[in-house]
């Protein structure tokens, strides 16, 4: 008997875990609530951590952290003062509580595939800096094309180059491993064995 | 040992293993499940040659090595159940010396563990094992 038919709901986890993986490289923008957004990049991680959003430093947000995140990844974003107050001024009314489900799915849609964690180490550089060398020593990407790419493909293409260097690499699939992790809880309970 | 046609590296891809203790079956008892990918079990060979007096081959045997084997295994949600060296499970499997759909039940025990990586709650471990050729 294969996994799929011995694990229960194995097989929609695969099928969302590859739809979530494919939308990354459709080069497609995404939408909530009429605003155009871009697929979450580098870039827009950096440009948020550095304003301290709490959607990407993990703290509860607040409304006008809400407005300021899809500001940030709308595709109608600029430095211009006078375009960040219109949009925010159009954003008036918007259902919170849907706009904070919909950023976290966003941002877990494009976390989905980021490295495991092994030993933590001592850091001198910035987060951006591995991934940067990783992806422009590997493909020749500039600094600028790895910055603007889809996070969730940067995500992807490191995990190949990790198993492309080696067949042992250890990878994830979250949605998929999180019902195999569960299913095996419940098979070994069942035994007396957890 | 018997001299064979064939040898290889077989993928036997993503299993459910039950790891524990080697007993008389041969059975695995206090066995904990794990979910088992990339399973790659080895069977090399050693082939000796025979040469004529101006070195061209007159002759060669070739003897089955011992099989060995890699896998990772995923741990179940939240526990801490890492498997240890010499625990042993059981792999029902195609045998690797040409013979068609002969379903052989062969025993392992594991001899290295590597560190293991977690995310988002789930965790997996690298590791190799070797076949036990004298069962209980």
């Amino acid at each position: 008997m294969s996994l799929l038919e011995e694990i229960p709901g194995l097989r929609a986890a695969i099928e969302q875990e590859q739809f979530s993986r494919g939308i990354a490289y459709a080069g497609i923008d995404l939408e909530f609530g009429g605003v155009r957004v871009h697929q979450f990049t580098l870039r827009l991680l950096v440009r948020l951590s550095l304003a301290e959003s709490p959607f990407v430093m993990g703290q509860p947000a607040q409304e006008a952290d809400v407005a300021l995140f899809l500001w940030a990844i709308s595709t109608g974003w600029t430095q211009d003062e006078r375009a960040r107050k219109r949009f925010l001024k159009r954003l008036r009314g918007l259902n919170i509580q849907a706009a904070c489900e919909w950023i976290r799915d966003y941002l877990e849609a494009s976390f989905l595939d980021a490295p495991a964690s092994g030993k933590p180490s001592v850091a001198y550089w910035s987060y951006v800096t591995p991934i940067i060398h990783r992806l422009a020593t590997e493909y020749g990407w500039t600094v600028a094309e790895i910055m603007d790419a889809p996070l969730a493909v940067v995500f992807q293409q490191l995990n190949y180059i990790a198993h492309a260097k080696s067949q042992n690499a250890v990878l994830f699939n979250p949605i998929s491993d999180r019902v195999r992790g569960d299913w095996l809880k419940e098979k070994n309970h069942d035994a007396g064995r957890n | 040992m018997s001299a064979f046609k064939n040898d290889g590296t077989v993928q036997y891809g993503s299993k459910v293993l039950s790891i524990g203790t080697l007993a008389t079956g041969p059975v695995i008892n206090s066995g904990v499940s794990y979910v088992a990918d990339n399973i790659t079990v080895n069977r090399p060979g050693k082939t000796i040659e025979r040469t004529n007096e101006i070195d061209e081959p007159s002759g060669q045997v070739s003897y089955k090595g011992f099989v060995t084997g890699t896998a990772t295994l995923q741990i179940a949600t939240g526990s801490t159940l890492i498997p240890e060296h010499g625990q042993a499970f059981i792999l029902t499997i195609f045998d690797g010396d040409g013979t068609p759909s002969a379903n052989v039940i062969e025993a392992f025990y594991i001899d290295s563990v590597d560190q293991p990586y977690e995310k988002s709650g789930e965790t997996k471990v690298n590791i190799t094992f070797r076949k036990v050729y004298n069962l209980p």
